[in-house]
């Protein structure tokens, strides 16, 4: 039995190890490696960059802890910049009723950093507001498409005096009439939930997506079809954001139009910047055992083909 | 007492804008293709010879059932983790002709289901399935279960079940999300023949890379016409088959279309690019598209233009500025006075 | 009279209020109507049976067409009457919606008990006779009862406090024993169990990827070109190597991110939008076929 034979003879809790210990250990390091962001990336955080302070974004967040990993990621990086740019939010959630607590968490521990940094907090109420949990996605999307304000009339936040009033009288939906007046529908998700916001909300407000690295090349052919103003896919999704939004950064359109933005925050790594290299390193393996098995299956004795 | 409408003369209060709210080409676009089917349904009761290509995963159900049979093991049936509806129905109807043949074999069957209603549903099916083959006393109720409605405590319930019993043949059979992997996985470690096939289009790939034979696509949906026959399905299957050809006409008129719309010189940016250029001749080169950025004849199409092409705008702000004054049903109660208060 | 009228719009059995005589007369009738309907289908003849369903199935999918189809109306109000009959259908609709969707959850509920009932019908059994496995069944059953029991205890010191389960410091022993439950255990558990996938997919990229045809090979050459266009290091690397050297438009074909992105633009994308197309047309005519109950199969024999 040679090398090779060996290699194909391998058991496979050797290759369950060997990946375990590349998933886990690069997370004790915070590296920054070379990136070259995706298209859809980068459409994403133009439509975020062109924010103006006082807008506001819906934001359709469904994920809870099974995809932390990656939507947790593009959560907190999307929360970071709408926060820098004092854009105001309102999160809805159409996957699970436990959806907005695990993005309430986030915000409080987001809130929990800037009071850290001496910081102003984002104060629910004033500058975001949950709008809770919707069963039915796809009829509140038909209306919201036809009224927003009757859609979500009846959701109650507190007020800063203690008081539950609709959501409608807090300052986040001070100048909105319509939908059309939101100028980003952000939908954070690892789920298919995204596509009935695509069929019903498509062309009435700008639509963007976070999502997993498994539902993003089905997403891709929205966003190709223009029905996505952009897509964080993954991961790779939130690293790109994050360098993207770190340093200043210019926008060269193909018809020649410069437009330069400055860092949204400046200097940042987050949850993006650390897993990235993870990924890196778990991909690299699974490339390396790929070109491994071949060869293996080429030059080892028994050239065995999986039984069909 | 007559109800006040005051809107624009140039829209009316509920006509026309309303059907754009629901998008009446679409509206229009499904009802043409309900059309189609339902025309080709009732074709196929007079058209008997319907020829539907082989498929080898559904040529493959016979071949996993007597291979289950021989080696005296049940064969596992999954629907799918989705909510009750057409996607469970289609994959019950398929698990029905399954169960068939395995009534007939006596080989033990499983049915794991993730949703109370689902799991109703399938004891009724598979119940009848076995009294039409005459052989109700080998229906086992507790061969249909409900495991869990949490997607992994599912695929942790259905792969631990599939282990312990040592199962021969898997049928994972309609909407599978992140758990398809496991499932198949488990099922290729112990070495069970496979038959898969997902609605989501993301989970085909995995049932690919680890299953014997996968339903791609809309052949999930074929699988019931092509083992029973029967002439609405097929009739029905004609009818997909045309509304795909019609799909794809609109998929070539529509990139016709789109490519003589910006044909050089065409096209409303280039139009508004020679009004810009009569209104200031001295621009040019970036200084012009500069301006031309801040040169919106519309609020829809300044969208249009920042977010490139991508955006088709409908000026909903228009028709939710209605003041549309409707009678109130019942009028307000002219609050007497603590009316009828035990104080 | 107006005041009654307004008490009147309010009193069904999902508006009145909680507590009140009103709610629990109406939970009483809507107990005896659930008694005498089930009654009546069950010592309905069989001739009789298939009719009925044909005819609950399309009533109930008409509602749904017609909720999607029919124009909405604009700034709808419930407290409003409606303009014109166009309207008045419209109105009918959403107003409705409410109700119905409440319907649909009972309905849930219900068939959630018969899916625990024939859970703990098997688990149960297995016990009491110490079959095989009798042990994990022990865990099930006394993992369930645990939860629904800390569930229960847990949501009754928030019906005070919603906000309590946000404030660890006010915490008494049940709130830490649902969080030790749910955000400790289960939760976790959950991530874990999807975290196997990362393994599953190893191994079977491991299978699946090999040279053995012409077909396979050009599966592992695209995979292999769109893996490695997700990692930063190679892209930037091979990128650079391609344009430094050959410094021409055709050269930059050759760029990773060219690559990866063709495929992903060109190829991927038109095959998944084929398939979207066709599961469409699939759903579509098996929704039409269970509407209108045309199902010679097993659903419309049943």
């Amino acid at each position: 039995m040679n090398f090779w034979d060996r290699i194909q003879k391998v058991d496979r809790r050797v290759l369950y190890l060997i990946l375990i210990l590349t998933a886990t250990v690069p997370l004790f390091f915070n590296k920054a490696l070379p990136n070259v962001p995706d298209d859809s990336s980068e459409s994403l955080y133009l439509s975020l960059a062109r924010l103006q302070e006082g807008d506001t974004v819906i934001i359709q967040t469904d994920w809870t802890n099974a995809t932390r990993g990656e939507n947790g990621s593009h959560f907190e990086a999307l929360i970071r910049a709408l926060i820098a740019k004092k854009v105001k939010f309102a999160l809805v959630s159409a996957y699970s009723p436990l959806a907005p607590a695990v993005a309430r968490d986030v915000i409080g521990r987001i809130n929990g950093d800037l009071v850290a940094e001496d910081k102003q907090p984002y104060r629910q109420w004033d500058d975001w507001v949950d709008l809770g949990f919707f069963p039915n996605m796809d009829a509140a999307a038909i209306g919201m498409r036809s009224d927003l304000r009757q859609i979500i009339q009846e959701r109650k936040e507190t007020d800063p005096q203690g008081q539950q009033r609709s959501v409608l009288q807090s300052p986040v939906f001070q100048n909105i009439k319509a939908l059309g007046d939101i100028k980003l529908y952000m939908v954070v998700t690892g789920t298919n939930s995204i596509n009935s916001i695509v069929a019903r909300l498509s062309g009435a407000v700008p639509i963007g997506g976070m999502v997993t690295g498994v539902m993003g090349p089905e997403l891709l052919v929205y966003y190709d079809a223009g029905q996505l103003v952009g897509l964080a896919n993954g991961l790779k999704g939130v690293y790109d954001l994050e360098q993207m939004m770190s340093e200043p950064y210019t926008y060269v359109s193909k018809a020649g139009v410069r437009e330069e933005f400055e860092p949204i925050l400046p200097g940042f790594s987050g949850r993006g910047t650390r897993y990235y290299l993870t990924l890196t390193l778990t991909l690299i393996l699974l490339v390396g055992t790929v070109v491994i098995g071949n060869l293996a299956m080429v030059f080892s004795g028994r050239k065995t083909r999986r039984p069909r | 007492m007559l109800a006040q409408v005051s809107v624009p003369p140039e829209y009316s209060a509920w006509r026309g804008e309303q059907y754009m709210d629901t998008g009446w080409f679409g509206v229009a676009f499904t009802l043409g293709m309900v059309f189609l089917i339902a025309f080709n349904i009732v074709r196929a009761h007079r058209k008997s010879d319907i020829y539907i290509r082989r498929i080898a995963g559904l040529n493959a159900i016979d071949e996993a059932i007597g291979r289950a049979t021989e080696m005296g093991r049940p064969i596992v049936m999954v629907p799918g983790i989705g909510p009750i509806g057409p996607i469970v129905f289609q994959a019950l109807s398929i698990f029905a002709s399954v169960t068939k043949t395995a009534a007939q074999f006596g080989t033990p069957i499983r049915l794991y289901c993730s949703s109370g209603p689902v799991l109703t549903v399938a004891q009724e099916i598979i119940r009848d399935t076995y009294q039409t083959q005459g052989v109700p006393e080998r229906y086992d109720p507790d061969s249909v279960r409900f495991l869990s409605d949490q997607q992994f405590a599912f695929a942790a319930g259905v792969s631990g079940l599939m282990l312990r019993e040592k199962v021969a043949a898997a049928f994972f059979l309609g909407d599978f999300f992140a758990e398809s992997l496991i499932f198949a996985e488990t099922a290729n470690a112990i070495g069970a023949i496979q038959v898969a096939g997902s609605t989501q289009a993301t989970q085909t790939p995995f049932f690919i890379a680890a299953c014997d034979y996968v339903l791609i696509g809309e052949e999930f949906y074929v699988a019931s016409a092509y083992i029973t026959r029967e002439p609405v399905l097929l009739g029905s299957i004609v009818g997909q088959d045309w509304m795909k050809i019609a799909v794809s006409a609109m998929v070539l008129g529509g990139s016709l279309i789109g490519t003589w719309q910006i044909r050089p010189g065409a096209g409303r940016d280039e139009r508004l690019r020679r009004e810009l250029m009569r209104k200031q001749p001295d621009l040019q080169g970036a200084a012009l598209e500069e301006a031309l950025r801040a040169y919106p004849p519309t609020e829809a199409i300044k969208i249009e233009r920042t977010l490139g092409p991508r955006l088709f705008t409908q000026d909903r702000s228009v028709a939710n500025s209605l003041k549309i004054v409707r009678e109130p049903k019942v009028k307000p109660a002219e609050t007497p006075a603590e009316a009828g208060g035990e104080e | 009279m107006s005041l009654f009228l307004a008490q009147a719009a309010q009193s069904s059995i999902f508006t009145a209020p909680a507590q009140s005589v009103t709610l629990w007369m109406l939970i009483g009738m809507a107990f005896l109507v659930g008694l005498a309907l089930i009654a009546g289908l069950t010592y309905l003849p069989t001739n009789l049976r298939k009719p009925l369903i044909i005819a609950v199935t399309f009533i109930g999918g008409i509602y749904f067409v017609l909720y999607w189809l029919w124009p909405q109306p604009i700034q709808y109000s419930p407290d409003s009457r409606p303009l014109n009959g166009v309207e008045k259908v419209g109105f009918w609709l959403k107003g409705s919606q409410g109700e119905i969707a409440n319907i649909v959850n009972v309905l849930g509920g219900f068939l959630i008990g018969l899916g625990v009932y024939s859970l703990l019908r098997i688990h149960l059994s297995k016990l009491v006779k110490q079959q095989k496995d009798w042990f994990f069944s022990a865990v099930l059953v006394g993992s369930m009862v645990l939860m629904l029991a800390v569930g229960f205890m847990n949501w009754r010191t928030t019906l005070q406090d919603p906000d309590l389960m946000f404030s660890p410091d006010r915490w008494t022993s049940v709130n830490r024993w649902f969080n030790l439950l749910f955000d400790g255990m289960m939760q976790q558990m959950d991530a874990a169990m999807f975290s196997l996938v990362a393994f599953y997919i190893m191994s079977a990229a491991y299978r699946a990827f090999r040279v053995r045809s012409f077909e396979s090979t050009i599966l592992l050459g695209s995979a292999l070109i769109v893996i490695l266009s997700l990692i930063g290091l190679v892209v930037t690397a091979w990128d650079n190597a391609i344009l430094s050297r050959f410094d021409s438009q055709f050269a930059n074909n050759f760029t990773l991110t060219t690559m990866a992105g063709w495929l992903k633009t060109n190829i991927q994308t038109s095959g998944l939008r084929a398939l979207d197309f066709g599961l469409g047309a699939g759903l579509l005519a098996v929704s039409l076929r269970i509407w209108l109950s045309l199902d010679k199969g097993a659903v419309g024999n049943s």
